[in-house]
């Protein structure tokens, strides 16, 4: 018989990094598992993602043990990578820092698409631009 | 130790957006709690010396601004919350118990009052910090389940990457002699430290600070070295100057994608393999150094 699920931790974190330290500590502690017991699967299952933020869904079973599947890097990582800049801007307003193109923008969306909660390419693609006009990127094309 | 929880209130449409304007803010990682009242809380957590509570107004007018770009950031509302680090490192213990790991060998955690079942039941009595496990990992149950099967009487041991310390104490119960146990991590040579005496050990097991085996001349028996394999990869080579001849290396740690490349250095140095096992997506690798008649 399948074993039932207890609770369900979202979490983001970088790759091959993880360490007992928040976010990973309180959300799993409280949930029972052990936490070393994560943070040296995840790290193994991660090492080769360095420098990603990783969003990773942890299942805790009612013994509580636990697995964790890993999805696509935030659409913010992913347009830092493609703008080949390493930070937005402090001030999305006014200060634009890097652009891309709305081609580039189609590629994340159609990456993200499976984890995205969007109807359409066209609405994660909406939805990734605002995310780039919100780390002051100017969306071209 | 303190903490500052950071949470903002939003959808799933600023999620990304949100994440982004709290690990600029110094996030190293988020927790994402979907509300039952459909709102979803991005939770980020700053510790004490940060200062972030000076920047909440900068991190809220960062949320508003969200509407200007094309996104609907929901509730929008930025919460803050402290945290102190107490609960979460103990409230798993009660569902952590004594559990037989081989044979012989049983790990019990240090606040239960574990009794024998047989009369050759060994016990390994752990504290398992919040770092370091609780000997119940399948790599730990991988190599104490190697160590079991090769180990003679009066053997000599260096357990590189030792962690809690949990191999050398089942290395020393099960008839080793000579045991020197290195980590590079400060926390791990503390705990395996405790550990080790904890067990009655502390005149038996040399425990200290040290990068794999650099600068370590001493020839033993046995190497164990349960870690991942960025670590064991370059360990291979080195630890060929410090076995015997015809000694042991006892490899876990290594993820099953990991498995191939992990023999294939075994072999480039030299090494015979003896025997592979798995555990969930883990494999221990037991091998030795070619002996002249090899």
């Amino acid at each position: 018989m399948a074993k039932k699920v207890a609770n369900v931790v979202k979490l983001q974190i970088p790759a091959g990094k993880a360490t007992p330290a928040p976010p990973v500590g309180p959300a799993l502690g409280q949930a029972g598992i052990n936490i070393m017991g994560f943070t040296k699967e995840f790290n193994a299952r991660t090492a080769d993602q360095a420098g990603y933020l990783i969003p990773v869904v942890i299942s805790v079973y009612e013994d509580r043990s636990f697995d964790f599947i890993t999805k696509t890097p935030p659409a913010s990582i992913l347009l830092k990578k493609a703008a080949g800049v390493e930070h937005g801007s402090g001030e999305p307003n006014t200060n634009k820092v890097a652009s891309v193109t709305k081609d580039q923008v189609k590629e994340i969306a159609e990456t993200k698409m499976k984890d995205l909660n969007a109807a359409d390419v066209e609405a994660a693609m909406r939805m990734i631009e605002g995310t780039a006009r919100s780390m002051g990127f100017t969306v071209e094309g | 130790m303190e903490w500052t929880e950071i949470s903002v209130l939003t959808n799933d449409e600023s999620q990304d957006a949100v994440i982004n304007i709290l690990m600029e803010f110094g996030s190293l990682g988020v927790e994402l709690d979907s509300r039952d009242d459909g709102v979803l809380s991005i939770n980020s957590y700053f510790p004490e010396g940060f200062d972030i509570k000076s920047k909440v107004p900068a991190i809220q007018e960062r949320v508003d601004q969200l509407k200007s770009f094309g996104l609907n950031p929901g509730m929008g509302k930025v919460v803050t919350k402290d945290l102190n680090d107490d609960k979460w490192n103990t409230e798993w213990e009660k569902y952590y118990h004594a559990k037989r790991i081989t044979k012989f060998l049983t790990i019990s955690p240090v606040w239960e009052d574990y009794k024998k079942e047989s009369d050759d039941e060994l016990v390994i009595k752990l504290d398992p910090k919040k770092a370091f496990g609780t000997g119940v990992h399948p790599t730990t149950v991988l190599c104490l389940q190697a160590i079991e099967n090769i180990i003679r009487e009066g053997q000599s041991i260096l357990d590189i990457g030792t962690g809690s310390g949990v191999l050398s104490i089942g290395a020393k119960l099960l008839g080793a002699s000579d045991i020197e146990a290195y980590d590079y991590d400060d926390d791990a040579v503390t705990s395996a430290k405790q550990n080790v005496s904890l067990n009655g050990f502390a005149d038996d097991i040399k425990v200290g600070k040290n990068s794999l085996l650099d600068g370590i001349t001493k020839k033993v028996d046995i190497i164990f070295a349960n870690m991942l394999p960025e670590a064991v990869l370059p360990l291979i080579p080195q630890a060929v100057n410090n076995l015997n001849p015809g000694g042991q290396i006892i490899i876990s740690g290594i993820i099953k994608e990991k498995l191939d490349i992990t023999n294939q250095t075994l072999k480039d140095n030299d090494f015979v393999i003896d025997q592979v096992s798995m555990l969930g997506d883990w494999c221990g690798i037991t091998a030795h150094l070619r002996r002249d008649d090899e």
